[in-house]
């Protein structure tokens, strides 16, 4: 099994809050080609995602930034050409043609270009949705297991990502590659940013910096059981709905920031 | 009952078109009706009772791979959100047994297998079409059979008995309480692969007694 502890590796959708996480843990120890749609100068015009989302950084030689369609199999191929594993963390949400070209056919081309350059470790990303709203989606269930299947329903981008995850799941198994796919639901800061003490959290966040620090523990794992290795890359949060054990177990990872200040009451935070 | 086919300029699709316009008032598309418009697509199901979607059947390898895969996926989306918003009944989903040519032959299939497609867009695009139609009838809104079939022959599934088999799925009584998606397959020979029409909740051959 590769694992890749240094080396060079091309993140796609780099102008994204996950990717720009990723980039900042990965730059001192890998070689990393940044692409995305736009380039980096007009991303860093636009705001963040969210507040405190991470906006990537002007790229400092070896690193490099280049331009790439996901949805153009000639360019992805292109740029996945010459490095040791790939990331893809594209995704295009509320739009209903783009969607499916970003989410769905970026992803075969994307893992289809893996297969023609010979790469075999890919990092593929996706959401773990926990409330679409029909009764299929765990939201009313406990212990839920990174390997539960994705019931995405009809939602535009949870049912997008499913597809292209499923592509990507075939291509693995056809090609025995190494896989590692990273799902996520909702990010803060590690110091809960704005939000008050005891105000709550959902049961599937995630610091971005814990966010980042996963895809060097993804690049490096040897401990893969099957071609296409799905886990929750969540905070450690005793809801009792998801779990950080298996990236610990297969990993290595385990989140730092566990939000403990925001899901202990006022009290329960003033006797630490 | 008026009926839309898709796919049909497959040879599933038009076999559907030459069956049921005997019985039925048919609209046929093929793939020059792009219902992943949403337009088109409201347009093809207004007023229909039931959607024969075949258009996964066979993929048309002379595709490029991007159209193949949109269309599969996000024409699947688009016609079942009209469908569903048209309160249209039924939607039958055309599928192939291609699906478990990677099984040694001398397995035996059925439904309970999971589906092995080839890494390609043209044996990825029926999964598509599986997945998708799944998800709609998973949140409801919409009862959905997918039948597999083989070849158009005798080697596979005769045109006859393929176009019984919508027939049937066109009548099957889902249960209020159970699911809303069936999945059949249909081949002449039982030896490869089988079916779990008796078994399933759906019970599509003991309905078909009744």
């Amino acid at each position: 099994m590769a694992s890749i502890y240094s080396g060079r590796v091309c993140i796609f959708g780099a102008g994204g809050p996950v990717a720009a996480s990723a980039a900042q843990s990965l730059k001192n120890d890998y070689e990393l080609r940044l692409t995305d749609l736009r380039d980096v100068s007009e991303i860093l015009k636009s705001e963040p995602q969210s507040k405190g989302a991470p906006m990537p950084v002007v790229p400092e030689s070896p690193h490099e930034w280049r331009c790439v369609d996901v949805t153009d199999y000639e360019e992805v191929r292109s740029a996945a050409e010459g490095m040791d594993a790939l990331i893809n963390a594209t995704v295009l949400r509320p739009d209903p043609v783009l969607a499916f070209h970003v989410n769905l056919i970026g992803a075969y081309n994307v893992i289809k270009a893996a297969v023609d350059c010979g790469i075999t470790r890919i990092i593929h990303t996706g959401p773990r949705h926990t409330r679409l709203n029909h009764e299929g989606d765990y939201w009313y269930d406990f212990d839920i297991s990174d390997d539960a299947p994705l019931h995405p329903g009809t939602d535009l981008y949870a049912l997008t990502k499913y597809l292209g995850g499923n592509v990507v799941r075939v291509f693995a198994e056809a090609h025995k590659l190494e896989v590692v796919t990273f799902l996520y639901c909702g990010f803060n800061s590690g110091d809960g940013g704005d939000l008050k003490d005891g105000s709550g959290i959902g049961p599937f966040f995630t610091s971005w910096e814990d966010t980042g620090e996963a895809f060097r523990y993804g690049l490096r794992t040897t401990k893969l059981t099957q071609p296409y290795e799905v886990f929750d890359i969540v905070a450690n949060l005793p809801h009792g709905k998801y779990s950080s054990a298996k990236a610990e177990r297969l990993l290595g990872w385990k989140p730092k920031d566990n939000f403990e200040r925001l899901y202990k009451s006022k009290a329960g935070n003033a006797e630490e | 009952m008026k009926l839309l086919v898709t796919g049909a300029d497959n040879a599933l699709g038009e076999c559907a078109v030459r069956h049921f316009s005997v019985e039925h008032e048919v609209k046929a598309a093929g793939r020059e009706e792009d219902f992943r418009d949403p337009v088109v697509a409201a347009s093809l199901v207004e007023g229909v009772r039931a959607v024969l979607h075949l258009d996964g059947y066979s993929a048309d390898g002379s595709q490029a791979e991007f159209e193949l895969l949109d269309f599969s996926a996000r024409g699947t989306y688009v016609l079942m959100h009209a469908a569903r918003d048209a309160e249209v009944g039924r939607v039958v989903v055309g599928s192939t047994l291609g699906f478990f040519e990677d099984y040694p032959e001398d397995y035996v299939i059925n439904e309970d297998w999971r589906p092995l497609p080839k890494p390609d867009a043209v044996s990825l695009s029926p999964l598509m079409v599986e997945l998708t139609a799944r998800e709609f009838a998973r949140e409801g809104g919409i009862e959905a059979v997918c039948l597999r079939f083989g070849l158009l022959d005798d080697s596979g599934t005769p045109e006859a008995e393929a176009m019984k088999a919508i027939e049937e799925a066109l009548k099957l009584k889902f249960n209020r309480h159970s699911y809303r998606w069936g999945l059949f397959h249909v081949h002449s020979d039982g030896g490869r692969f089988t079916t779990m029409m008796k078994t399933s909740p759906l019970r599509m051959k003991e309905q078909q007694a009744d």
